[in-house]
């Protein structure tokens, strides 16, 4: 976003001076907070207080990565609530809020620091403990049997860390390795989140991010559940998902952080630097995607867009005695008779990342 | 250390690391399984019928060049009682047309098949040097496009054939799917990956055998087979436009190299998934533009994605616009909203009828290239009586084809 020209009038108070270009028009700072605030709480209209029944308290579940989308996203709600506090002394639904620390990105010492200084600023909501990847077996009481259906065996009292750890080894490719580790954090948030006893998640997803993720699960063989991955309303796991940030850019989501005053987001990693690796082979296809979405998104933003509107039409098969559903990922599996590939439960995208998982037979794990 | 052995007769030294799934593999081996895949794909889709007369359409470059060679050989294999013509079109490019029509006439003597040629000059009375002379080089791929497909179209009908095989190849309906999922066109994405296409208006039908083989395989395969083939590009086909569809395709590759058969997969998945009233046009196939390799691939990616952004952002200033009026509605919203949706949708479908003037199949009242021909002839100057003289062999032309369609149409 570029700083504009001194003399040019914000397009929408014709007050201020219009310092930013959002979507080909000029706005001043304020108007453009406003603008995000409405683009993500347009999509909250059904957390509204005349939804609720009584003394119905809802509860909707958080995850937070420490990047900028769902630090935003969690602003813009506590701005929201804390509004309502002070107007009617009661939320129209409770945050719950939660960070889980991923292997071989971040340490538990710098999460626990940033994860803490956003709890102390926000004391209205509900911050669980930090939780690890691993935790998914701990809590998820199908994922042991789910990843046999991919070669994985655990052995007998292996403990999480130690499985975790084997399990992301035994992927010979990156991809693999990233389809992987998306499918045990989503079920983790899911046994989270119901747990918790929440009726929905909020993904900070932005637009960019949602069109990431539409092409990554065409380019991986998943395109059979590229509706299901980014739909609104109740998803496959029985919980309903919503991306309220869905109309936003990333790089809107990232104006807004600095146009803000107080800002959660402070010190984010330089993820720009990150996403140039130096060699092609070394990347997974969900970070090829996102760094097309973002080099194609500055020139043909609506373009880009238009890929989430157009996989969004598509049906979402519903998950009944017509159709499989994937053991590992829970997707709709779509059946086509005459590939060798059906002869397994699992999706067509599934089945390539078994592919490409040698699991190793090491007897030293089961030993301790 | 000893040199690798082939992964499947684990008898002779590998030449070959398959590009789908970096199978090492001897050139026979190899040479084997390429066959048995085009031919499982032939018949686990039932392409073919025995006694049936298909039409190549062959360019003489690779893809088409290849595909020849395995149909007549899988065509003696396994005996499918299909008789293979080759049908080629001059698009009047010197220098580019006129080379690679010579490697389709040794093809032609080389695998015994008759060979059929349509040029642009005898159906439209334009060559592509002369379209380009006229519109510049800047779009002329669109014109390229449109008369290519009616004249494959009207070479078969000519021959009285009803099935057309091209040589699209994996690669083609990846970067096919890519492109229809990034302009948001779910008619074509419920098409683009049907290996069989045919419109209840037309006889002709149209199947791609090479749909599943490797762009690279199919360089492979033309290599050790020793294949004569033309490889140069398009003369007029302006520098690629990097972030194409087709560069994606190609990183993905490097990533993982099944991702091309990945995307092919997701696309029959989506097709599945497209709402049927969007989906009522799957048969039509007439006035999709398909893109054939070389020809304005890149060209059409760059254009098309400007065009589209200007539209898109015109789409959503006006639904901003719009939600504001509607603001003090704010409950009735939803349905006007609904309304609009079956609205578009109404409008998605086509209706196939008859071009009044060329009486080729169109959903509108004039096709699709009687239009740019129009546009073009309105241009053409009539600066001597030559060139009226050219005009009207041009249009004796048009009427000769119109009689001819009448007559296997009756």
């Amino acid at each position: 976003m570029t700083t504009g020209i001194q003399g040019d009038v914000c397009v929408d108070c014709q007050e201020h001076p219009a310092s930013l270009d959002i979507r080909y028009r000029r706005l001043c700072a304020t108007c453009f907070i406003r603008y995000v605030n409405s683009k993500i709480l347009k999509r909250m209209e059904s957390y509204r207080f005349k939804n609720l029944a009584g003394d119905q308290k809802r509860r909707l579940f958080l995850p937070i990565s420490g990047g900028v989308s769902s630090l935003v996203l969690l602003q813009v709600l506590d701005a929201q609530l804390r509004k309502q506090m002070e107007n009617r002394n009661r939320t129209a639904y409770g945050l719950i809020i939660a960070r889980v620390v991923l292997p071989d990105i971040e340490t538990r010492a710098e999460v626990e620091e940033h994860y803490q200084a956003v709890r102390s600023r926000l004391p209205l909501h509900d911050f669980l403990p930090l939780f690890y990847l691993h935790d998914v077996f701990r809590l998820d009481e199908k994922i042991d049997r789910s990843l046999t259906h991919l070669g994985i065996d655990r052995h007998e009292g292996e403990e999480n860390e130690t499985f975790l750890h084997r399990v992301l080894s035994a992927c010979t490719s990156v991809t693999a390795r990233a389809d992987l580790i998306s499918i045990l954090l989503r079920r983790l948030l899911v046994s989270i989140a119901k747990q918790q006893s929440c009726e929905a998640v909020l993904w900070g997803h932005s637009d960019s991010r949602l069109a990431a993720l539409a092409l990554a699960d065409v380019a991986k063989g998943r395109g059979g559940s590229v509706s299901s991955t980014i739909a609104d309303g109740l998803s496959v796991y029985g919980v309903n998902f919503n991306y309220p940030s869905r109309d936003l850019f990333k790089v809107e989501l990232q104006t807004y952080a600095q146009v803000l005053s107080n800002p959660l987001v402070v010190e984010s990693r330089d993820e720009m630097t990150d996403r140039q690796p130096s060699t092609i082979r070394n990347t997974s296809i969900d970070d090829l995607l996102s760094n097309y979405i973002i080099g194609q998104g500055v020139k043909y933003p609506g373009i880009m867009a238009n890929v989430v509107r157009t996989a969004s039409k598509l049906q979402v098969k519903a998950a009944n005695h017509e159709t499989n559903t994937c053991p590992v990922c829970g997707m709709p599996a779509i059946t086509h008779h005459e590939s060798s590939l059906e002869s397994t439960v699992l999706c067509y995208g599934c089945a390539r990342v078994k592919q490409d998982i040698k699991p190793q037979d090491s007897s030293g794990y089961g030993g301790s | 250390m000893a040199p690798t052995i082939c992964e499947i007769c684990e008898a002779s030294r590998a030449a070959v690391i398959r590009p789908k799934n970096s199978q090492k593999i001897c050139k026979q081996c190899f040479l084997s399984v390429f066959e048995a895949e085009v031919h499982d794909t032939i018949v686990s889709n039932k392409l073919f019928h025995r006694g049936e007369r298909v039409a190549i359409g062959a360019s003489g470059g690779k893809d088409s060049t290849v595909l020849a060679s395995v149909l007549k050989t899988l065509n003696e294999r396994y005996d499918y009682g299909v008789d293979l013509v080759l049908l080629s079109i001059d698009e009047g490019i010197k220098g580019y047309r006129d080379d690679s029509l010579e490697t389709v006439k040794r093809n032609a003597m080389q695998y015994e098949m008759p060979l059929e040629i349509v040029g642009y000059d005898q159906l439209y009375g334009w060559t592509m040097d002369q379209v380009v002379a006229q519109v510049g080089k800047k779009g002329n791929c669109t014109y390229c496009g449109v008369f290519r497909r009616q004249a494959l179209d009207r070479g078969a009908a000519k021959l009285g054939i009803k099935h057309v095989v091209t040589g699209h190849n994996a690669d083609d309906v990846a970067e096919t799917v890519m492109m229809n999922l990034l302009r948001g066109d779910l008619p074509r994405l419920a098409r683009a990956t049907s290996i069989m296409t045919s419109s209840s208006a037309s006889e002709i039908k149209r199947s791609k055998p090479l749909k599943y083989a490797y762009e690279k395989e199919i360089v492979l395969y033309a290599y050790h087979k020793k294949l004569d083939y033309f490889s140069t590009e398009c003369i007029y086909s302006p520098e690629a436009f990097r972030g194409s569809a087709r560069t994606l395709i190609k990183d993905l590759e490097k990533i993982r190299p099944s991702s091309i058969l990945d995307i092919v997969r997701s696309g029959e998945d989506m097709a599945s998934l497209v709402p049927p009233e969007l989906a009522s046009s799957t048969s039509c196939a007439a006035e999709g533009d398909e893109q054939a390799n070389g020809c304005g691939n890149q060209n059409q990616t760059s254009d098309s994605m400007v065009r589209l952004e200007k539209d898109l952002t015109a789409n959503e200033a006006a639904a901003e616009r719009e939600t504001e009026i509607r603001l003090p509605q704010q409950g009735v919203q939803p349905s006007i909203h609904d309304k609009k949706r079956r609205g578009r949708r109404k409008v998605v479908k086509q209706v196939m009828g008859q071009c009044e003037r060329c009486g080729y199949l169109s959903s509108q009242q004039i096709c699709k290239a009687c239009s740019l021909l129009e546009g073009l002839n309105k241009s053409r100057p009539h600066t001597t009586i030559e060139v009226g003289i050219e005009e009207e062999e041009g249009s004796t032309t048009l009427m000769k084809q119109t009689a001819g369609l009448v007559i296997s149409a009756g």
